[in-house]
């Protein structure tokens, strides 16, 4: 059975003025145990928001989030500790998500103490481990944030998110902030904890080469939908929808001897404000548009290689190949 | 045992804020003057002898006397048990009650449901009071319940209520939207608790250090009531009252019953207004650990 | 290929915050048409440089060089001595601009972005505001914003962040400098449009063999649009050296640490998968920073404060171990 499966997720925003920021339109998807998903795009194409609404800082309009079989709307007072302990999360911010005032071992301990733990020694033993486990030892336990470093601060955020041993972890744009060396070191880490603990990660992120070192399958999406799905090497080497290949070739790799890709793309992301969904919303800036983009919105079609991909060029290739 | 202090957080500390550490001081000594004050008073505070009406300065009256005969420094001194108890006692009144309510109308500001509306409320209500000259409330609280030090007490907390939940909101309003909030959320966390157990402790800074300020104020108020008549009860020494009354004197050259006592309000109530740093340098951790850090950093060079 | 004309020149720059350093002993030199990645972690002193460069440290700081000047027109011109009024007149703002990470602060939030445009032009250049509206607009197409005209009436809250730090290049490429200082001009913004800008001005670069120094993150960066490299740990230079020597042969152990840790071999498997590096920062002026994590430390590298190693292309190394 899928960790997570989510179907036709949708969530908008109500803003003055009657207009609605259409944050989520739809979004498809499931993570196996012990997968990781990464789920990419750039600012406003809602991936922070799936991430927000599958641990439940945020409800869908729309849509179904199942966590091991399990409804994740209107959960029962009963399983909502359960839950609290099996779906985590690992935030952007790394100073800005640990509570300055609090101990490090204090912030570790808490999502334990919340779900009913109380042998204090219990709790200190499992601290400690945590610590371990994120390669800090126990002189970080009476340390405040404040005199940690970036890494470390991430580290104990992610400290936090497995010291209730979770089967699913979302991740959301853990290395953004970070500086270079920081950003591969918890990169590290994290494939060092799934392959311990077998936990599955989303991984949201914006920077495609960090996404690529830790994730099985990959999610590209553009203002609030998916346009492609399908297994990380086969979405980084061959591309189908124009956006992926645009995000592809803007990507720079840190090698001077290979040419960098011409990059296509022109302007920027449109606002999610009042999307429509009578058409492509990417058409506007795809050299590749046709008349059928701009009246029609593209599903996503299977092709043979599992690969998922939402444009109507692919339609045409397989109404070509069936007819 | 002195290595032992040298090195102590506190004095390193005041090593580099000479004005705090001046602050200190005479705080220490206000202190100092409220517990023990009463023995070095050397005449009655209460009672004048007449005769001895409008002396300067002399061996046995240092500060002179008032014109009831009552001896200055008597009651310059034992004027400050009179004044800093109704002032702590009302700062932290203010304090106790604005801090938690601030908290909670901070944090609901805006929110759905209950929370959300009565945080809305109490700002109306806190508009309201601000609206109120605080002297006026004075006076009205005196005309209607009569001068007393609980009427005093009382009104230095209404005064200083607004203020201090003002600004235990907006601390808060800032707070709520950092991702530690977020964090606690997704660790379960219910509101309330977040409120109070991880966003208060850190809205507590400032407000702790506008405690200081407000004492001093407070003292200033109490003082401007007890120059109109509507302070303290006539014979309490009480700072104000005193200023008051020497006041019609000065014209004739008796400046001593108003000058001592202004002196001795003046130089306290800036000692307060200096000590709000210490108090939060000494309870907040964060401040220490920065502190600590800067001094390391700055040895290294 | 373009002559070898010099610069810039730095010799010998520290800045220091009381007695602690936040740049210590910086040197290097500068051709016209090279672009300088500038490397390093928060707290490098990457931002203190460029402060530096440009005369703006901040209050508290003390600053002093051997040597730090920059050529406009085969002339020397020394940035060091003259007066802030001199160089504001003749230099900053016209030869040398600067762009600066977290754009939106430097703009005033009660006049619109055209405004502050045409006011920065004509401070820094004889113009009616005719002529300096014409110039925005110029300025605004070449950084492809979505609509030059209206943008100018946009007051700098109705812009979204890749716009405004689009302003923020556009002012500084609008006097065609001979020296630009960028510091971190695309953080924050989306690939898609941070690969734009630097595309757009890798070109005006070219275009004007303009001198320039790119601090970055973001190693990616580095290697595409830079052709040197100069690497800063803790206020000290580490390495510098071309583009292509470090990225095939780091020379210093920091350098390579670096590289391996960004995936440089784009396959899943990198090759820095033990080591966990630390620090010793708390070392302090006693030996080498690297000395626990270094395969090549010997003795001396965990007492003795390496010193700079010049090559004989130029190029140079912290290394006890050369």
């Amino acid at each position: 059975m899928d960790t997570l499966k989510v179907e036709n997720l949708h969530k908008r925003f109500p803003v003055k003025g009657g207009h609605h920021i259409f944050a989520v339109n739809g979004v498809s998807f499931s993570i196996r145990p012990g997968e990781t998903l990464g789920l990419v795009g750039e600012s406003g194409c809602g991936k922070s928001t799936v991430g927000r609404m599958i641990v439940r800082l945020t409800q869908p309009n729309e849509g179904e989030l199942l966590f091991e079989g399990q409804n994740l709307s209107h959960v029962k007072k009963k399983d909502d500790r359960r839950l609290r302990r099996e779906i985590q999360m690992v935030f952007q911010d790394p100073y800005g998500s640990l509570n300055p005032r609090k101990k490090v071992q204090d912030i570790i301990a808490e999502p334990m103490r919340l779900s009913g733990e109380k042998n204090k020694e219990f709790l200190k033993e499992k601290v400690v481990s945590i610590l371990k486990m994120v390669e800090l030892n126990e002189g970080y336990l009476d340390k405040y944030p404040i005199q940690l470093t970036q890494g470390e601060q991430q580290r104990i955020g992610v400290a936090r998110a497995f010291v209730t041993d979770p089967k699913l972890v979302v991740l959301d744009e853990p290395t953004s902030l970070l500086d270079i060396r920081f950003r591969g070191e918890i990169v590290l880490l994290l494939k060092k904890l799934q392959q311990e603990t077998g936990c599955s990660y989303l991984f949201i992120s914006h920077d495609l080469n960090i996404v690529y070192q830790l994730s099985h399958r990959v999610a590209v999406m553009y203002l609030g939908r998916i346009v492609e799905e399908g297994e990380a090497e086969q979405v980084f080497r061959n591309p189908l929808h124009p956006y992926t290949k645009a995000l592809l070739s803007a990507t720079l790799l840190p090698d001077p001897k290979q040419q960098r890709q011409e990059f296509f793309l022109k302007g920027e992301v449109p606002s999610p404000l009042d999307l429509s969904d009578s058409q492509c919303n990417f058409s506007a800036r795809c050299p590749f548009a046709s008349e059928q983009c701009k009246n029609c919105l593209p599903g996503p079609v299977t092709m043979e290689s599992g690969h998922k991909v939402s444009c109507f060029l692919f339609h045409e290739e397989l109404v070509k190949t069936a007819g | 045992m002195k290595e032992k202090i040298k090195n102590s957080y506190l004095f390193l500390f005041l090593k580099t804020r000479p004005l705090q550490t001046a602050g200190l001081i005479i705080t220490i000594f206000s202190i100092l003057m409220v517990l023990f004050g009463s023995y070095l008073i050397p005449n009655s505070p209460t009672t004048g002898i007449s005769g001895e009406q409008l002396l300067p300065p002399c061996a046995k009256y240092p500060f002179g006397t008032d014109v009831n005969g009552m001896c200055v420094f008597s009651r310059t001194i034992a004027a400050y048990r009179t004044d800093l108890s109704i002032v702590v006692a009302g700062a932290l009144l203010a304090l106790g009650v604005g801090f938690p309510i601030g908290v909670f109308a901070g944090y609901f500001d805006g929110k759905k449901g209950v929370c959300g509306v009565l945080s809305t409320i109490i700002l109306r209500v806190m508009d309201v009071m601000q609206a109120f000259p605080i002297f006026v409330l004075g006076l009205l609280l005196v005309a209607i319940f009569g001068p007393s030090t609980r009427n005093l007490i009382l009104l230095i907390g209404i005064a200083n209520l607004p203020g201090n939940l003002r600004l235990a909101r907006s601390e808060v309003m800032t707070l709520r939207e950092k991702s530690f909030v977020e964090a606690a959320r997704t660790a379960g966390n219910s509101e309330v608790r977040i409120a109070f157990l991880h966003v208060a402790p850190n809205a507590l800074a400032p407000v702790i250090a506008l405690l200081s300020v407000v004492m001093g104020f407070g003292i200033l108020l109490i003082a401007g009531l007890s120059f109109v008549g509507a302070g303290v009860r006539v014979p309490t020494p009480e700072w104000g009252s005193m200023i008051a009354s020497g006041g019609l004197t000065m014209i004739t050259g008796q400046w001593w019953p108003s000058v001592f006592p202004g002196l001795f309000m003046a130089v306290t109530v800036f000692g307060f207004s200096m000590v709000g740093d210490i108090i939060t340098a000494l309870i907040d951790p964060l401040e220490r650990v920065v502190f600590e850090s800067s001094r390391v950093a700055g040895q290294k060079g | 290929m373009s002559e070898k004309t010099p610069a810039i020149q730095v010799e010998g720059l520290t800045v220091k915050a009381g007695e602690k350093y936040l740049l210590k002993d910086i040197g290097f030199e500068l051709y016209s048409g090279d672009v300088l990645g500038l490397i390093g972690e928060t707290g490098s002193g990457k931002t203190v440089l460029i402060d530096a460069i440009g005369r703006n440290t901040a209050p508290g700081l003390s600053m002093k060089a051997d040597k730090l000047c920059c050529f406009i027109d085969g002339k020397e011109t020394d940035l060091l001595q003259k007066k802030e009024e001199e160089l504001a007149a003749t230099v900053w703002g016209k030869k040398m601009t600067f762009i600066l990470s977290n754009a939106r602060s430097r703009f005033s939030p009660i006049m619109t972005v055209g405004e502050q445009f045409i006011n920065i032009l004509k401070s820094n250049q004889d113009m009616t505001d005719k002529q300096a509206a014409q110039k925005v607009q110029e300025m605004f197409s070449l950084v492809q914003m979505p609509d030059p005209k209206q943008n100018m009436n946009n007051y700098p809250h109705e812009l979204s962040g890749g716009m405004i730090q689009r302003v923020e290049i556009a002012i500084a490429l609008a006097m065609s400098p001979k020296f630009l200082l960028a510091d971190e001009p695309t953080m924050g913004l989306d690939v898609t449009v941070q690969r734009q800008i630097l595309d757009l001005m890798d070109g005006l670069f070219k275009k004007s063999s303009s001198s320039v120094i790119l601090a970055t993150r973001d190693l990616g960066i580095a290697a595409n649009y830079c052709n040197k490299v100069l690497v800063l740990y803790n206020g000290e230079i580490v390495e510098f050296s071309d583009v292509h020597s470090f990225f095939e042969n780091p020379r210093h152990p920091y350098s390579r640490y670096l590289l391996e840790i960004a995936f440089v071999s784009n396959d899943k498997d990198p090759k820095a998968k033990q080591r966990v590096f630390r620090s010793q920062k708390d070392k302090g002026m006693n030996g080498c920073f690297c000395s626990g994590s270094c395969e090549r430390a010997q003795e001396e590298c965990l007492t003795k404060h390496p010193q700079i190693h010049l090559f004989s292309d130029g190029s140079f190394v912290r290394c006890g171990r050369y």
